[in-house]
C-alpha cells in the first residue's frame, strides 16, 4: 500500500508533494488533528532539500507515503550528495527577541511534531524517513 | 494561498492573514511588511483568527518584522490564533518573545489602556 511521486526538487512541487500527502492520508484515515503537522513536517523537509542540500543543483525528489502499524510514514529521497538535516543543531530558544537568530526553526519543529524519525544513506540518495501515530477516527470513537 | 488586508485606526496599523502562509506565500508577505515598517504608523496589529496554517518560513517573516518594529521603537502585537499556528508559535518560543492577545480588542486595550 506504497504511494509514491517523483518530482524535481524546486518550490513548484510543493504544492503538488501536499495534494498527495493529503490523499494518502485521507486514504489511510489518518485523524484530520493530526494532518497539520504532517503537512508541516513535509514543507519543512522539502525546502530543507530546496535551499540547503541541492542548493544550486537540480535533481528530484521522491515522496512515499505508506502504513507501519498504527503509523502514516513518509519517505523522503534525493539524490543530491550526503546531507543529513536532522544534524541541524538545535536553535536557542531561550534567547531574547533581539538575538534570535532568523531561520533553524523548521527542523527543530520536524523533530517536535513527529513521532519517528530516521535518516539513512544508501544507494547515493539520501533518506529520511517520518513516521506520525495515525490516531485514526475509530480510535477516537473508542476513546 | 495567502490574502491580506490592512487598515489604520487610531496610529494602529491592523493586518489580517487569512489562508496558508508557507514558503511560497512568505515573500510577499515580507515585502509587505517591510512597506509598512517605513510608513508613519508606529503600532502593529498582526491580526491571525483565519489564518490556517503557518511553517517556519511564516515564522522568519514574523520574526523579522519584530525585530525591525523593536529597532525602530514602535510596538507589535499578535491576535486571533488558531490552535495549530499557536502550537507553532509555543514549540518555537515564540509565545515567550511577542506580545500575544486573544483578540484584537485585549491587544487594543493593551495598548490604549
Amino acid at each position: 500500500m506504497e504511494k509514491t511521486l517523483r518530482l524535481p526538487a524546486e518550490l513548484g512541487s510543493l504544492e503538488p508533494f501536499r495534494l498527495f500527502v493529503l490523499q494518502c492520508a485521507r486514504d489511510l484515515a489518518v485523524h484530520e488533528s493530526r494532518v497539520p503537522q504532517i503537512e508541516l513536517v513535509l514543507e519543512e523537509l522539502l525546502t530543507n532539500l530546496v535551499f540547503h542540500a541541492y542548493k544550486e543543483a537540480r535533481g528530484d525528489v521522491e515522496l512515499a507515503c505508506f502504513p507501519r502499524g498504527d503509523a502514516f510514514c513518509m519517505r523522503i529521497c534525493d539524490w543530491s550528495s550526503p546531507f543529513n538535516p536532522l544534524e541541524r543543531p538545535p536553535p536557542d530558544l531561550s534567547a531574547a527577541l533581539e538575538d534570535r537568530p532568523i531561520g533553524g526553526l523548521g527542523i527543530h519543529l520536524v523533530r517536535k511534531m513527529a513521532d519517528g524519525l530516521d535518516y539513512r544513506r544508501e544507494n547515493d540518495q539520501n533518506i529520511v524517513e517520518i513516521c506520525f501515530r495515525r490516531d485514526t477516527q475509530q480510535d477516537n470513537r473508542d476513546a | 494561498m495567502l490574502s491580506t488586508s490592512q487598515s489604520e485606526s487610531n496610529g494602529v496599523l491592523h493586518i489580517r492573514l487569512s489562508g496558508r502562509l508557507d514558503s511560497l506565500s512568505a515573500p510577499e508577505l515580507e515585502e509587505r511588511l517591510r512597506d509598512a515598517a517605513v510608513g508613519h504608523v508606529r503600532r502593529f496589529l498582526l491580526d491571525l483568527s483565519d489564518l490556517d496554517y503557518v511553517s517556519s518560513a511564516g515564522l522568519r517573516v514574523f520574526l523579522a518584522f519584530a525585530k525591525l518594529v523593536r529597532r525602530a521603537g514602535g510596538q507589535l502585537a499578535f491576535c486571533g490564533l488558531k490552535d495549530e499556528v499557536r502550537q507553532v508559535f509555543e514549540l518555537t518560543g515564540f509565545t515567550d518573545i511577542l506580545s500575544i492577545s486573544s483578540t484584537a480588542d485585549e491587544a487594543l486595550r493593551a495598548w490604549t489602556g
